[in-house]
């Protein structure tokens, strides 16, 4: 995500960001990430807000601050980030699809077939 | 209101002036050069330096003077201050205190350029020095050729600061006020003194009423050898450049800031 | 630490009241956006305060002295209005030197770099350049000049796409090497939204809020779906707006939303920033 903009408060979509690409690791544990003085400048936003987005990780345990050098990615971050949305999985996604299933008429079976085939396409690729 | 903005202030007004100096030296040779050329053409004589007219070189300056601070000195003074969070108090301030640094150096040079022209033309007096006393006049009653030149510099320093306050209360009623208001102010100030005593209360009136003014200003009026009250007459510009500057400041007071005008050609 | 306090200002302009009994703080090293309609008083606001206008009634207090005709409370306030304010006739650089003159932490070298990476010729006289290049002009001046308080009136204007974007990432990197007060008046709101720390809006010459931007993006959200379920969900809530296209309804409620409390067959959408603005000064 390139731009933080609209809706959610930006300070969630930093920090969404930087656990996305933890979680694909861009950051990888116990490396650095960018300061919020230039993830601020890189982006277009307040460096207070940066600085908020970045807070809320260090009170999940996801970055630590080393003094006098900067923001590094703890150790275990990623399976912490994975195990989280994990749990917001069912929330976030599968009932927006469900949701939306009803809505076009989709029976339980056609989903899980589906969701099967989906899931059959990803392995090959 | 602080010494600082003051300075800060004084220092943009002095980078403008850079440029008198050398304008009144082109003004002064070249006023020179072109009235001994108008007058040779004129009066069908050969072209001599000695025709040139350093009495209305030397009027002309203080109109240059004038026009100088109009037209280039004082237009931005409000503007440049509010620019850069300096008060109203402050530029009022610094455009007097620089009128009189720029009076200072155009009256130093005017001081030093008429001798040489008179040098050059061969012409003793100029239209200024005689209105307090003829050079001749002066020597007569003892005064040393230096003190003279003291004299005739210290007269024009202070006419020059006069004529600069003049102007900034011109600018600052142009500022001020819409543009019809400020041309009726105006007409009206340059009217009533002069053509409204003259029609209104007659010749008389008139030439009464600009007698007294020349007395007061310490003038030589009678004889031709008269020697005028110079330090009357620089105590009354002065005085009178205070109260015009304090009415500059009183005028702009209130007033919210305006652009001036970008001429892009 | 508040550094501006506005208090009780009213101004009036002939027969129009463009501030009313305006009361408000901006605090030390924050960014401000201040926005409001056009005519709202924002201008006229930000003229108080950096003494290019006066007020008619109440006071304007710098680091808790009065600003009114005070050298050193001005001097601390540099204003980029949307008026250009410095002698026409004078270069570029002759701005920053006079600027100089005025603001001891002014930085000519960083407004030089400035001028190098918007291709701003130093050497070119204010009346000389295109409106846009102006403005650019001006904003760089308030960037380099090294104040504690910087007000940016739609510092923006005439500028392109790719100026605006400059714009923002330099002000935020200057804002990160120096910390000041900078006030930001804008009707780019969704450009601006992520710069600001606090939103303050203005309607109609009265404050309307003062808050944390992300706080003002909680302040409302849209419900959209049949117009009568939207109506039945509205009834006792705060509306701000709404729109209608045949026989689907979108609703813009005060307030924030639960989860839970949204009924099947609505759905909800969180306001941006300018959503949220434009609902809360429409009349």
């Amino acid at each position: 995500m390139a731009n933080f903009d609209g809706e959610k408060p930006i300070y969630i979509q930093m920090a969404e960001w930087i656990e996305e690409n933890i979680l694909t690791g861009v950051f990888p544990e116990e490396t650095q990430i960018p300061s919020t003085t230039e993830i601020s400048a890189m982006y277009r936003i307040n460096p207070a807000t940066a600085l908020k987005g970045v807070n809320i990780l260090v009170d999940k345990g996801i970055i630590y601050k080393k003094r006098g050098l900067g923001m590094f990615v703890s150790s275990g971050a990623e399976q912490k980030i994975r195990g989280e949305r994990k749990q917001e999985f069912f929330e976030k996604y599968v009932k927006a699809l469900v949701s939306e299933a009803q809505k076009l008429q989709i029976s339980k079976n056609e989903i899980i077939t589906m969701i099967e085939k989906g899931c059959d396409n990803n392995e090959r690729d | 209101m602080s010494i600082k903005s003051i300075i800060s202030c004084c220092k943009y007004q002095l980078y403008k002036m850079r440029f008198i100096p050398l304008v009144l030296v082109v003004y002064v040779f070249g006023a020179m050069i072109l009235t001994a050329i108008t007058i040779s053409v004129i009066d069908k004589v050969p072209f001599s330096f000695a025709n040139a007219n350093a009495g209305i070189i030397d009027l002309l300056m203080g109109g240059i003077i004038f026009a100088f601070m109009c037209f280039f000195l004082m237009t931005d003074y409000l503007n440049t201050a509010a620019a850069n969070g300096a008060s109203r108090t402050t530029a009022c301030i610094s455009a007097y205190i620089s009128s009189i640094i720029c009076s200072l150096v155009s009256a130093i040079e005017v001081s030093v350029l008429i001798p040489i022209i008179s040098l050059i033309t061969g012409y003793g007096e100029t239209w200024g020095a005689s209105l307090y006393g003829y050079i001749g006049a002066l020597q007569d009653a003892g005064w040393d050729m230096l003190s003279i030149r003291l004299r005739f510099f210290g007269i024009c320093l202070v006419y020059y600061i006069a004529l600069s306050t003049m102007a900034m209360l011109l600018v600052s009623i142009v500022y001020r006020f819409p543009k019809w208001v400020s041309a009726i102010i105006i007409i009206t100030i340059i009217f009533i003194p002069t053509a409204g005593i003259y029609m209104t209360l007659g010749e008389e009136a008139f030439a009464s009423f600009w007698y007294s003014i020349a007395k007061l200003l310490g003038l030589k009026i009678e004889h031709e050898w008269l020697i005028g009250n110079a330090l009357q007459g620089a105590a009354v510009c002065i005085g009178l450049s205070l109260v015009l500057l304090l009415l500059s400041c009183l005028i702009t007071r209130h007033s919210s800031v305006k652009p001036l005008a970008i001429k892009s050609d | 630490m508040s550094v501006i306090e506005v208090k009780n200002v009213t101004k009036i302009y002939g027969k129009t009241v463009a501030l009313h009994d305006v009361s408000l703080t901006f605090k030390e090293n924050c960014i401000y956006g201040l926005l409001g309609r056009n005519g709202a008083g924002k201008s006229t606001m930000l003229n108080i305060i950096s003494g290019r206008a006066f007020a008619d009634s109440g006071e304007v207090l710098i680091d808790g002295v009065s600003a009114k005709g005070n050298d050193s409370a001005l001097g601390k306030v540099h204003m980029m209005g949307e008026q250009l304010l410095y002698n026409p006739a004078l270069k570029v650089k002759e701005m920053f030197k006079t600027a100089s003159w005025f603001y001891p932490d002014f930085d000519m070298d960083y407004a030089l770099n400035l001028c190098d990476e918007y291709k701003l010729e130093p050497k070119k006289k204010l009346a000389k350049l295109s409106t846009g290049y102006r403005t650019i002009a001006k904003a760089v001046n308030a960037l380099a000049c090294g104040a504690p308080i910087v007000f940016f009136d739609e510092p923006v204007l005439g500028l392109d796409a790719n100026h605006r974007d400059m714009f923002y990432k330099q002000l935020i990197k200057r804002y990160n090497e120096r910390p000041a007060t900078y006030v930001i008046s804008t009707h780019l709101i969704e450009e601006a939204a992520g710069l600001i720390e606090r939103a303050v809006v203005i309607k109609e010459g009265q404050l309307l809020l003062d808050k944390e931007a992300d706080e003002v993006r909680s302040m409302g959200y849209s419900v959209s779906g049949k117009a009568e379920d939207v109506d039945s969900f509205a009834k006792d809530k705060e509306l701000m707006g709404e729109d209608v296209l045949g026989g689907l309804k979108t609703a813009y409620i005060k307030g924030s939303l639960e989860a839970a409390e949204l009924p099947e067959g609505l759905s909800a959408e969180p306001m941006n920033l300018q959503n949220i603005f434009i609902h809360l000064t429409n009349s």
